[in-house]
């Protein structure tokens, strides 16, 4: 110990300023693992806390805490309005908006229907964070063709709504059909299935860009439906039936995003063990995440739910908000919801909803 | 099967013993470790006795994270909670300072998580008074974040016009 005093002495005003910053980061650390709401509140703390808030990396801090689930109230973002150049938070599920300089507000999207509303077949939206310009985006694809021949055509209209700005950018059309499944963000992308051809899509949320992503082989080589696009610990993973009779799910993560030869097979499911034959399976976010290779003997504790055909025909994956999975029926325009904790699932009021942001709702 | 011991040493001089697999948490003293090999125990000359039995307790009972064990991973959510239950607040936050310096990630989860669920409910002056931090906005400050929120009445959020025209 006595060799560390004298040095302890020289360097004292150095450990100083380590401990300062030290502090910052741990302050960092904790403010953004609060709603926006509150976050924003605190700017009135004190001088250094202002700062540190109104600093752009503290946006994409707070957005990494939401993603994580950390937060508090998870559904809470902050943005920066460039209208007035104001940080605001929005709470996406009751959308309402705040600021500490105005006062409270409900948000409304521009909600912006496609010109030709008889031929829209499918629309289907994603949401992220760009870091390079520090906001965040709703991504919109809306599929004017069902037919299959007409596929090989850019059929479908690719829009953006950066938060910041409230406007809608067209971008450009592409030859997919995503059918209406919410993208799937990870690795800063959003994923895709184009329910035609079973092909895996990406949108690159800073680039902009649409590009077709590798399957494993197996889903290449072999005739499988059902293909769902999942986040397993992070990483890319899909889900899907052989065509074959009785054949299990199979659940394939793609170790190391972007490498073909990363996808590996995680485990299956024997579909023989859910408690009905259902046409569709869902599986939730959480259930993925915390179901490991073996845990699927003990199928009764796990909390999983098989939307039956005839009560709801949406066949997309459901979106988890509050404890609950969501879904939007389409041929009825309501949503309801699965919670997992009663398993028991419920119609509800849409206009509350994350769903009438984040899923984009069609005009009465 | 028998594992290494190491010996922490807080800033009171007292000895703290885990084994290796517990401590290598802490990227700090897993680094201490590897560089200086030290002999009479790894010097955390920032860390009081009371926080570092703290700390090892944390390590020791995080030291084999359940991977696919869901009935565990419950078990080890509710002994974090209990972990915390009855520490005071000035605890906490030493806590928070041991897990930043110790580089701990788990623990910094932890009572971050911790603080920020204290802090939500708070207003601007209990939150002040529980970071002891003193309010250096001066009465011209505020006065100017009133006349700013004044003004921003007029121009609330995205603008509504913008919204209007892109539904034509």
């Amino acid at each position: 110990m006595a060799r560390d005093v004298p040095q302890k002495m020289n360097k004292d005003e150095e450990e100083k300023a380590v401990e300062d910053s030290m502090c910052e980061s741990v302050i960092i650390g904790i403010l953004s693992r609060l709603p926006a709401e509150s976050v924003l509140r605190f700017k009135s703390v004190c001088k250094v806390w202002r700062t540190l808030i109104e600093e752009p990396f503290f946006i994409e801090k707070h957005f990494e805490q939401v993603q994580r689930g950390a937060n508090t109230k998870p559904n809470s973002i902050m943005f920066v309005n460039h209208n007035d150049g104001r940080l605001y938070s929005l709470d996406i599920e009751s959308l309402s908006l705040s600021c500490d300089e105005c006062p409270k507000k409900t948000y409304s999207p521009v909600i912006d229907p496609p010109k030709d509303m008889q031929f829209v077949h499918t629309t289907a939206t994603g949401f992220g964070y760009d870091a390079k310009v520090k906001d965040y985006k709703l991504v919109r694809i809306t599929s004017l063709s069902s037919f299959h021949d007409e596929l090989q055509q850019e059929v479908s209209e690719v829009k953006v709504l950066t938060l910041g700005t409230n406007t809608w950018r067209e971008l450009y059309h592409v030859p997919y059909n995503v059918g209406s499944a919410p993208g799937k963000l990870i690795n800063g992308a959003l994923h895709w299935i184009d329910v035609y051809r079973n092909q895996l899509i990406c949108f690159n949320i800073e680039e902009e860009e649409v590009k077709e992503m590798a399957k494993p082989v197996y889903m290449t080589n072999n005739k499988v439906r059902n293909i769902r696009v999942f986040e397993l610990g992070g990483c890319l993973a899909l889900v899907c039936r052989s065509t074959k009779k009785g054949s299990d799910i199979e659940v394939w993560v793609m170790k190391e995003y972007g490498l073909e030869n990363s996808w590996t097979k995680m485990f299956s499911i024997d579909l023989k063990r859910l408690p009905c034959s259902a046409h569709e399976f869902h599986l939730s976010e959480v259930q993925v995440l915390t179901v490991g290779t073996n845990a699927w003997r003990r199928l009764p504790s796990v909390p999983y739910h098989v939307v039956n055909d005839r009560y709801y025909d949406s066949a997309v994956a459901g979106k988890l908000v509050n404890g609950a999975i969501h879904w939007i029926d389409n041929s009825r325009k309501v949503v309801f919801c699965f919670d997992i904790e009663k398993k028991s699932s419920k119609k509800c009021a849409a206009t509350r909803l994350l769903m009438k942001w984040v899923m984009f709702k069609l005009p009465n | 099967m028998s594992t290494k011991k190491i010996t922490l040493l807080s800033s009171d001089n007292e000895l703290f013993t885990v084994d290796e697999e517990a401590a290598n948490q802490s990227l700090t003293i897993k680094h201490l470790i590897e560089d200086t090999e030290p002999e009479n125990g790894v010097p955390l000359p920032q860390v009081h006795s009371k926080i570092l039995a703290k700390v090892t307790e944390y390590l020791i009972k995080h030291a084999n994270e359940p991977d696919n064990d869901a009935a565990a991973k419950e078990e080890l959510k509710n002994w974090d909670d209990k972990f915390l239950e009855k520490v005071n607040h000035e605890t906490l936050f030493d806590l928070i300072l041991a897990a930043n310096y110790l580089d701990i990630k788990g623990l910094l989860d932890l009572t971050c998580q911790t603080v920020a669920d204290l802090m939500n409910g708070m207003s601007v002056v209990e939150v002040r008074k529980l970071f002891n931090i003193v309010n250096d906005f001066t009465p011209e400050d505020e006065a100017e974040v009133r006349k700013r929120r004044k003004r921003g009445t007029k121009t609330i959020g995205p603008s509504n016009d913008q919204a209007n025209q892109s539904n034509h």
